[in-house]
């Protein structure tokens, strides 16, 4: 006997248009592959069209962030599972701009080379789209299933990109690791959550943290360790990080840009995401799980950005630099992470404005650093920082650029990276005592990785050219001297200095980080099956934050007077369950 | 003027972007070389048109810059900054003429070093806190490489070791802002990062001279003393102390608000509205340290005053046990070491020897004449404006440390026989004066540690200037092959003892200025009313040992003058080319700077008495 056949739900076109960047990339992937063989001559094809998707994605995501009128609404779509809230839109916007960046950067690398056969310019085109469209669902995932569904979807396909050099074998040695390494991770995260949906007996993200309410169980916290290791993959943290050296130097320059940028931002995204609606949730309980959890990705942040770090100091190529580096900033953006998960400190908003900044900024540098690297290794025909010397001499211009990424990464002033690390360190320092020892982690990792980014610029300007170097790099120049991938490096220092000299960015960014996570409805029961979208009126989202941080306040929050207690947030779990 | 102030901020680097545009070396110098004269003139106009008589920023320029944090863009000059800039001002003209025959990729090294020319007078004329930080960080990266490209044998060494120390203090400086940044909104009700307070907006008067300092409600908030029950209950002859002391310390605030209303209502009542005025009166001279003039607490009463921000938030941090207090004492400590990294000052001066040995000799006169005075600066301008009671309370500490910089100085300067490295140490021994004339927050320390930087500024720049001459000539600065130069060069020989005898502080040269009062202002500190009336035996004790400084000083500047000068001249000496006109002008306009500042300190001191002055009496000393 089966029981009642549950009603089937259709989309609504609320709902559809709300997914649209993802649909747009969907159509993409088609249309490239369709494009290819329409095009068989001409192998440019399918990459222009990648191009087009990645735009018209841009205008995707610009209809739907600013679709909902008032901003601070998040819209849960398709039973609470996607949550397509500015936070999330402006993500998916950064990521559109990074497949641009890397898809012209990648005509500049592989134009005319060799190593990337022009049959398989459409798969590459094709998988670059796939692995976005699941960083894009990651971003906006609000349920277990989606999370697992979009991981996959941006893990396949760069697999296969990392070994997209057939005939390289450092190529296909790091797309075998990161096979593996990524199926462990599965393994794991696909186990917490059997763990979660044990623990809480639903796979809503909301119901799963609001389940610690009860006190954290021992099955909840080892499922969310599990979880969390999946995360940690993606985001290339410690412990699951050794596969982002050895995949950035197997793959193709382009590709270890697009996974060092767009696949650390996404899982970024996300644990923001979870970590915010368990600070929701963690006021209900007096603060000792949000206690744990501040601890539990604090020092998880801390231990990724110390690591990577004190590795990247030993390295001597470029690329390896970069990818511990880039493992190092992830782990900064983590420790900013943690902060969100104390309830009532009242100043989500500001963590996420600050990720968002610190993503926007990341973007920028890391883009322009890898696009610079990739050059210079390519005309100097090798990766090795030594055999880069006195290359100031040969191609002023571009180190320069590269040195003012690489101070950015470090965090200079004026640079973006200093503002954003400010931003980053302003929310660390509100949590108290262990804030504090975040801020100081931050700057002493700082402090160490001044060595290391200082390091190409110590060979490329202090060091004279050695002899006969002229001829060595004509040699090796295999890279096009086209002002394509100059033009990229460019742009990302004009948005490194924008960023850096607050031309309006934060601004710009903050009313996206005011409008983040905190959907709070009841999901524990069966949702409503006619509530496919949940607008919170007014007065409730007024409920939900300090007075001061409503759209348009002011970042810098005016403190109330109240002694060494957390300002008093109204974050009341009454109005937090029934808004 | 205020347009001329930031034109010249950033003309420097306007130069130095067309430099690397220029078509040749011999182009970008002569741009180079005209861009700071004209620099340099632009300072001197500031001097004209500079009023004396007033205190406070002027000239200032504030523009909203990062919104989202408070930053502005302020700039300003006052009678603390006046001096350094036109010191940098000229030291950059007479930097570039030493650099004229730089053959190393010249359009790069002026570019170089014009950029850090914007840096110098950016950190100098900067109003705002976050700015003052952007302009001291940037000026390190030209520096980085003016001495990791154009520097000695070991110059990669010493360029990444003077970059890790500076920043490791910068790195001090951000944890004090990032606490500033979310400490004082809870007194001053936004963030603020104003280090001056403005000139234009305050009208306090001409007596308070507040405008010399940041703001009084952060530095009122960073005030030191605990609070203290006792004395608030033997001060208010009753109880009535512990009960609103308990209303303060409840946790809920509206409940502490209603507490505190419900006892000063009670008051209110008992002692009537002037009784009350007392009453409240008695408290803030409750909390204050012995010895040390009142702070002027806000003392009006009544129920509007119980809800101002700053009163609420004083007290009750006082009753909660000085959470701003522990804060200050820490940010205190953080920004001097910060400082104290530039400056240098034993134990964080390894740096300087090794950065000085290895820069090429402009630079060395640039880092030794203007980069070092960045710290000593920031100390007047920061550290102490914002705590000065943690300075007060450590100040045994922070003397000592200057006291025993002078002394290590001096006996490390004796042991060298590098005779760049001696110069150096000359610099580490010569600025612990300066942190011994600012520890002791006596009008004449003040102003001696202040003149003590211009005076070395001038001084160790020719020092280090004549030593290059050498060096150019003889490739190696051993002070044991050198000898009988007086014999070889008459003139050089003559213009030398007015640079070393600077340097040691003979009467009638700029060195002594500085030094003598500092020694004075030390003896002050024990006066009565003074910060170490209290201890006057140690206070003695950092004269006497800061006195033999000056011995000591003399010590190895006369006995290195007697190794190089004095003697027989070595036969190589024919073979050295003979000293240019161009080389003679730079030691001439050092030489007369110092004797004229030996002369006429009142040059600077115009600038900077009513200054320090009202500094002094506004942070309760003096």
């Amino acid at each position: 006997m089966l029981g009642a056949i549950p009603p089937v739900d259709l989309p609504t076109w609320t709902e559809l248009r709300l997914v649209m960047p993802e649909l747009v990339l969907t159509v993409g992937m088609v249309i490239v592959l369709m494009g290819a063989m329409a095009a068989r001559g001409r192998p440019g094809v399918p990459i222009v069209l990648a191009m087009v998707t990645a735009i018209a994605g841009m205008v995707a995501v610009g209809l739907t962030m600013f679709e909902p009128a008032e901003a601070g609404i998040e819209r849960l779509i398709f039973h609470q599972t996607l949550a397509i809230d500015p936070f999330s839109q402006f993500f998916k916007l950064l990521l559109m701009l990074t497949i641009l960046l890397v898809l012209i950067q990648w005509m500049g690398l592989h134009r005319g080379q060799d190593d990337l056969e022009p049959s398989d310019w459409p798969d590459y085109a094709c998988l670059l789209l796939g692995a976005a469209l699941g960083m894009s669902l990651l971003a906006s995932a609000r349920d277990l299933l989606v999370v697992l569904i979009a991981m996959e979807t941006a893990s396949l396909p760069s697999y296969v990109l990392a070994g997209i050099r057939k005939r390289r074998r450092l190529g296909a040695e790091a797309s075998m690791k990161f096979v593996l390494i990524g199926a462990v991770a599965t393994g794991l995260m696909v186990y917490g959550m059997s763990l979660l949906y044990g623990a809480s007996g639903s796979l809503k993200l909301d119901a799963i943290v609001g389940a610690a309410n009860d006190g954290i169980t021992p099955i909840w916290a080892v499922g969310m360790i599990f979880l969390f290791t999946g995360f940690a993959f993606k985001l290339s943290a410690v412990p699951l990080h050794f596969w982002c050296p050895d995949v950035f130097e197997g793959a193709p320059f382009d590709v270890a840009t697009f996974l060092s940028v767009a696949s650390k931002g996404a899982a970024v995204v996300l644990l923001a995401r979870m970590v915010d609606l368990f600070g929701a949730y963690s006021g209900s309980h007096g603060g000792e799980a949000g206690m744990a959890m501040l601890l539990g990705v604090g020092i998880f942040g801390a231990v990724t950005a110390t690591w990577g770090n004190l590795v990247a100091l030993r390295q001597t190529r470029i690329r390896r630099m970069l990818a511990y580096s880039s493992i190092a900033q992830a782990g900064y953006m983590i420790m900013a992470v943690a902060a969100l998960s104390v309830a009532g400190s009242g100043h989500s908003a500001e963590a996420m404005t600050a990720i968002l900044f610190y993503l926007t900024v990341y973007l920028f540098m890391n883009v322009g650093a890898f696009t610079l690297a990739a050059r210079i290794s390519a005309a100097s025909g090798s990766e090795e920082m030594s055999s880069m010397a006195g290359w100031i001499h040969r191609r002023p211009l571009e180190v320069v650029l590269l040195g003012i990424f690489l101070l950015s990464l470090f965090g200079l002033p004026t640079l973006g990276g200093f503002l954003g690390k400010w931003y980053l360190a302003v929310v660390m320092g509100r949590l108290g005592e262990i804030g504090i020892a975040l801020v100081v982690v931050l700057l002493v990792n700082t402090l160490f990785s001044l060595a290391f980014y200082l390091k190409p610029l110590y060979h490329m300007v202090l060091q004279p050219m050695p002899q006969g170097g002229e001829a060595v790099a004509s040699a090796g120049s295999r890279s096009d001297h086209s002002p394509i991938g100059l033009g990229v490096a460019i742009v990302c220092a004009a948005g490194v200095f924008w960023t850096g000299l607050d031309l309006g960015a934060t601004s710009l960014i903050r009313p996206f980080g005011h409008t983040a996570g905190r959907g709070m409805v009841e999901t524990r029961g069966d949702p409503p099956a006619a509530v496919q979208q949940t607008i919170f009126d007014k007065d409730a989202e007024s409920n939900l934050r300090p007075s001061s941080q409503r759209p348009g306040a002011s970042l810098s929050r005016t403190v109330e007077f109240t002694g060494d207690h957390a300002p008093s947030g109204s974050l009341k779990p009454s109005s937090v369950i029934n808004p | 003027m205020s347009l001329l102030l930031n034109f010249m901020i950033f003309l420097p680097a306007i130069g130095g972007l067309l430099c690397l545009a220029a078509p040749g070396g011999r182009q970008a110098r002569s741009l180079a070389f005209w861009v700071t004269v004209v620099t340099l003139a632009m300072s001197l106009m500031l001097v004209a048109a500079f009023d004396y008589s007033a205190a406070g920023p002027q000239f200032e320029t504030a523009v909203p810059w990062i919104s989202a944090i408070n930053v502005e863009y302020r700039t300003g000059v006052d009678g603390l900054s006046l001096s350094l800039v036109v010191l940098t001002t000229g030291l950059a003209l007479l930097g570039l003429l030493a650099s004229w025959n730089i053959e190393k990729s010249p359009k790069v090294y002026f570019s170089l070093y014009l950029f850090l020319l914007t840096g110098m007078l950016g950190v100098f004329l900067a109003l705002d806190l976050f700015l003052f930080y952007v302009f001291f960080e940037i000026s390190l990266v030209p520096m980085y490489f003016l001495i990791g490209i154009w520097g000695g044998p070991r110059r990669e060494y010493a360029a990444i070791k003077f970059f890790l120390f500076t920043l490791a203090g910068s790195i001090c400086l951000l944890i004090v802002m990032l606490g500033l940044y979310l400490v004082t909104p809870q007194a001053v009700g936004k963030n603020t990062w104003v280090m001056v307070a403005s000139s234009t907006s305050s009208d306090r008067g001409s007596e308070a001279v507040p405008a010399t300092l940041v703001d009084e409600r952060v530095r009122r908030m960073f005030a030191g003393p605990r609070f203290d029950l006792e004395r608030w209950n033997e001060a208010a002859g009753d109880e009535s102390g512990r009960e609103l002391i308990d209303a303060l310390r409840l946790d809920d605030r509206s409940e502490s608000t209603e507490a505190v209303k419900a006892v000063l209502a009670e008051q209110l009542r008992l002692r009537g509205e002037a009784g009350l005025g007392q009453w409240l009166a008695e408290f803030t001279q409750a909390v204050l340290i012995e010895g040390r003039k009142p702070l002027a607490l806000p003392v009006e009463v009544g129920e509007a005053n119980l809800d101002d921000r700053y009163w609420s938030v004083l007290l009750v941090d006082q009753a909660r046990g000085g959470r701003y207090w522990v804060f200050a004492q820490w940010a205190f400590w953080l920004s001097l070491i910060a400082f104290l990294i530039k400056l240098p000052s034993v134990p964080f001066h390894t740096w300087l020897p090794d950065a000085h040995v290895e820069a090429p000799t402009p630079i060395s006169m640039i880092l030794a004449g203007v980069l070092l005075k960045m710290g000593g600066y920031a100390m007047m301008r920061i550290t102490w404006p914002y705590f000065p009671d943690a300075a007060i309370v450590f100040w045994h500490l922070v003397a000592g440390l200057g006291v025993l910089a002078i002394l290590y100085g001096a006996f490390c300067a004796m042991a060298q026989t590098d005779w760049k490295k001696l110069v150096a140490y000359s610099s580490v021994s010569h600025m612990g004066y300066v942190t011994l004339g600012i520890a002791v927050m006596t009008a004449s320390g003040w102003n001696g540690a202040y003149f003590q930087m211009i005076g070395h500024g001038v001084s160790s720049a020719m020092m280090f200037f004549l030593v290059g001459v050498i060096y150019e000539r003889s490739h190696h600065r051993d002070l044991d092959r050198l000898g009988g130069l007086w014999t070889r060069f008459p003139a050089f020989g003559g213009w030398s003892m007015v640079g070393f005898f600077a340097a040691m502080g003979l009467p009638g040269l700029c060195g002594f200025i500085g030094e003598i009062l500092v020694l004075l202002g030390t003896f002050d500190a024990a006066s009565p009313g003074a910060i170490g009336a209290g201890s006057v035996g140690l206070v003695y004790v950092y004269g006497a040992l800061a006195a033999c400084g000056v011995i000591l000083t003399a010590g190895y500047i006369l006995w290195m003058f007697q190794r190089v000068y004095m003697g027989r001249p070595r036969e190589e000496y024919h073979d050295y080319a003979p000293i240019s006109r161009r080389e003679y002008l730079i030691m001439g306009v050092l030489g007369v700077a110092a004797i004229v500042l030996g002369i006429v300190p009142m040059l600077v001191f115009v600038m900077t008495r009513a200054t320090f002055a009202g500094m002094l009496a506004s942070m309760g000393v003096g």
